[in-house]
């Protein structure tokens, strides 16, 4: 899809619908275009960890997706790499200090690999260096936000599970389980997790294929 | 060189970094898709890992462990794969036009890339290494991701059969593919050590 | 042309396949008496237990798949005695069940189920749980208790218990165990794994009806013959060494019955005895190096990866002059 200079509101707005909705759940981020995974395997652990992870992408996904469509087609396409890379780590050293200050000594120590590694996510290469650069700032920040999202929600049920399973907590508290498992909490158990996942969303979107089918052939 | 032998053969196959540690996961993944790609990408990044390691070392230590420098170390290492990308694209632009042409799409992703970041940063703050050791780790890693994007491709062929149920078509099976390997490579002593 | 589309086992016969695993649940049945024999009942209600939740667990699995269940082929019910079988005769009801469900869910159905799984699914289901309950899997009973063990899991705590000899290996100390012990099976260890002289006399039945190949288990056993030569965790000698980590844990067992499976495992020649030295080597890197006393169930996994490479292997290095010939005249 080009960029178009003018349409009309309506259209722009389909466009956006389509974009949030297709990111966020048909084609999630996660699940279905395999974008993502490396801070859930290991990082993905607690979800206190989860929501930390999720606030930095998108802290460095929105200004990158917004500045690459309104500049990156003004810059040749082998210098975008280094200019939201190093833009995002920037962003990053603002938000480990804040951490580490202002929220939680322990939190930002165990994140520490993970923290920096949100720049160099596939995520910000293939969503704003990929998908921003060819469309109108609108649609952009769109994906950004519904790429933030579905990360989000994907990495907070897996950390929440792997949490409950491992340590028998839920965001520190304490739960009642019989259960625990120390061993969800390696990366083997989030693999398994994602493929289950990742196989209950196609199963939804077969069952919403074939509703929708019935009912076309239904009324036409 | 005994630190170095020992980290090549940890990171590539006894605790193969991709699958223990994670990084470079997505990138594999997409990177498998298609079994051309395999060798020229995991070359490349065998060069921008052990490229990045050998400048970042020294700076390492020229920072010290100050908590200025700990929180700076990140955003150094990212500058310096972000000069060493410039670099590499100028020289091949210049000398090797028609090799930039065929691999520029995989360059970026090659640099920018969690494997080689994660390296840099692991390395030194998680447990002290010499020289040998961190290049013996950057080297492992690579072939690791080597070894294992191979293990993938083949996965994935075999994966590609109608016998599989609809809803793990695709990509679902190749997670829980990975996830087997990782179960396998669990009996090997040692949990997320690196991490 | 018209060509009729089959997958793994790709076998000669369709009857070959129910054979194999009729010829392997045979087996099975002297190793059952000789536990039951040291250990009681309890053994076999074990590996019992492995084959009826592994069949009603795949029997699910087609029906949730909306397919036709095939369990005739005999595959799950070979799963399923698998994981009862290496076990310890201490463990609890619920252990073998959670490996078959693990096995069937998480390994067969989603790639496919019978005969396309890539890894063994009797080889995964064993290191889930080991990985997740290594306390119940790895405590063994005294074979030499004189009375049978309970049958109710909550009065197994005042039976005593031994080390068994892989777990002497893996510290390091010398093996109690003679020769004759090791081969009578008695000493501890999994309910199946334990009677070597049985294991082989099993192993030599399944070779000669053909249900397992000399291409893979040779190989394999050479490999860890030599490097239990080589390197050397007790100091009994060469032959001390060697006896001591084969007779050990489920060495021979998992490459009797694991390695063979014709779904996973390669069906060149050469492929195949390049996967028996490879499985041979990630088994004993698994003991020298591994978190557990034996890691076989993690080897087999790790090997079952490469088949489909080293069929491949094998192919291009028997056919190498030919294809050169071919692209020379071409």
């Amino acid at each position: 899809m080009s960029k178009v200079e003018k349409q009309p509101f309506s259209k722009t707005m389909t466009e956006i619908k389509n974009v949030f909705l297709d990111t966020f759940l048909t084609k999630n981020i996660v699940l279905v275009q395999a974008i993502g995974i490396t801070p859930i395997l290991a990082a993905g652990v607690t979800l206190q960890k989860g929501v930390v992870l999720t606030l930095c992408t998108a802290a460095v996904l929105l200004p990158a997706s917004l500045f690459m469509s309104l500049f990156g087609d003004k810059l040749p396409t082998w210098v975008r790499a280094p200019i939201y890379s190093v833009g995002a780590a920037l962003i990053l050293l603002g938000a480990a200090v804040l951490l580490d200050r202002s929220v939680s000594n322990e939190l930002y120590a165990s994140l520490y690999v993970f923290l920096p590694l949100t720049a160099v996510n596939t995520l910000v290469s293939y969503r704003a260096g990929g998908f921003s650069v060819s469309h109108v700032p609108v649609v952009a920040l769109t994906d950004a936000i519904a790429s933030s999202l579905g990360f989000g929600l994907v990495i907070c049920v897996v950390s929440a599970l792997r949490e409950m399973a491992s340590f028998g907590t839920l965001w520190g508290e304490t739960l009642n389980f019989a259960i625990v498992l120390p061993e969800a909490a390696l990366p083997y158990a989030a693999f398994l997790l994602l493929g289950f996942m990742a196989a209950f969303l196609q199963w939804i979107q077969s069952v919403i294929a074939r509703r929708e089918n019935a009912s076309v052939r239904l009324n036409g | 060189m005994t630190d170095f032998i020992k980290f090549i053969l940890a990171a590539a196959v006894l605790q193969n970094v991709v699958l223990m540690t994670g990084f470079g996961s997505s990138v594999m993944i997409r990177i498998s898709k298609k079994r051309t790609n395999i060798l020229p990408f995991s070359a490349l990044l065998c060069i921008f890992a052990t490229l990045t390691v050998l400048v970042c070392y020294p700076l390492d230590l020229l920072i010290g462990t100050s908590v200025i420098s700990k929180y700076i170390r990140p955003l150094m290492i990212v500058t310096v794969t972000a000069l060493l990308y410039i670099a590499s694209v100028v020289l091949l632009r210049k000398r090797f036009p028609e090799v930039f042409s065929r691999i520029s799409r995989l360059l970026p992703i090659a640099a920018f890339n969690n494997l080689v970041i994660g390296i840099a940063l692991i390395i030194n703050h998680q447990f002290s290494v010499s020289l040998p050791g961190a290049i013996g780790l950057s080297l492992g890693a690579c072939a690791g991701f080597l070894l294992l994007s191979w293990l993938t491709t083949e996965g994935m062929e075999r994966l590609d059969n109608p016998d599989v149920p609809k809803s793990f078509r695709g990509l679902p099976s190749v997670l829980i593919y990975l996830g087997i390997l990782s179960l396998a490579l669990m009996g090997f002593s040692g949990s997320v050590s690196m991490i | 042309m018209n060509f009729k589309m089959a997958h793994a086992p790709h076998l000669r016969c369709s009857e070959r396949g129910s054979q194999m695993c009729a010829d392997l649940l045979i087996v099975f049945a002297p190793l059952c008496v000789l536990s039951a024999i040291y250990y009681g009942v309890r053994p076999v209600l074990l590996v019992l237990t492995g084959l009826l939740s592994a069949v009603l667990f795949e029997t699910f699995g087609y029906l949730l798949m909306r397919r036709k269940p095939k369990i005739s082929d005999g595959s799950a019910a070979v799963t399923g005695v698998l994981i009862g079988s290496l076990v310890s005769p201490l463990s609890p009801y619920w252990l073998p069940v959670a490996g078959a469900a693990f096995a069937i869910f998480a390994v067969k159905m989603p790639m496919g189920g019978s005969g396309r799984n890539l890894f063994n699914p009797a080889a995964a289901g064993l290191a889930a749980v080991t990985l997740c309950f290594p306390g119940f899997f790895f405590t063994y009973p005294d074979p030499g208790l004189g009375i049978p063990l309970p049958l109710s899991s909550r009065a197994l705590s005042e039976v005593i218990t031994l080390s068994s000899p892989a777990a002497q290996l893996a510290s390091g100390g010398q093996t109690l165990y003679s020769p004759t012990m090791l081969l009578l099976g008695n000493f501890p260890g999994p309910i199946g794994a334990t009677a070597i002289a049985i294991l082989l006399a099993c192993g030599l039945f399944l070779l000669v009806r053909r249900t397992i190949t000399p291409y893979i288990i040779f190989p394999y056993l050479a490999t860890c013959a030599l490097l239990a030569a080589l390197f050397p965790r007790v100091s009994g000698g060469l032959t001390g060494s060697v006896m001591a980590e084969l007779c050990s844990g489920y060495l021979l067992f998992c490459g009797i019955f694991m390695l063979n499976d014709p779904v996973t495992a390669p069906r060149h020649w050469l492929g195949r005895t390049a996967y028996g030295v490879l499985a041979g080597l990630f088994v004993m890197l698994m003991r020298y190096f591994g978190r557990f006393e034996e890691g076989a169930c993690f080897a087999i996994l790790l090997v079952n990866a490469f088949a489909t490479t080293l069929d491949r292997l094998g192919w291009y290095a028997v056919n190498l002059k030919r294809i050169k010939r071919r692209r020379h005249s071409a």
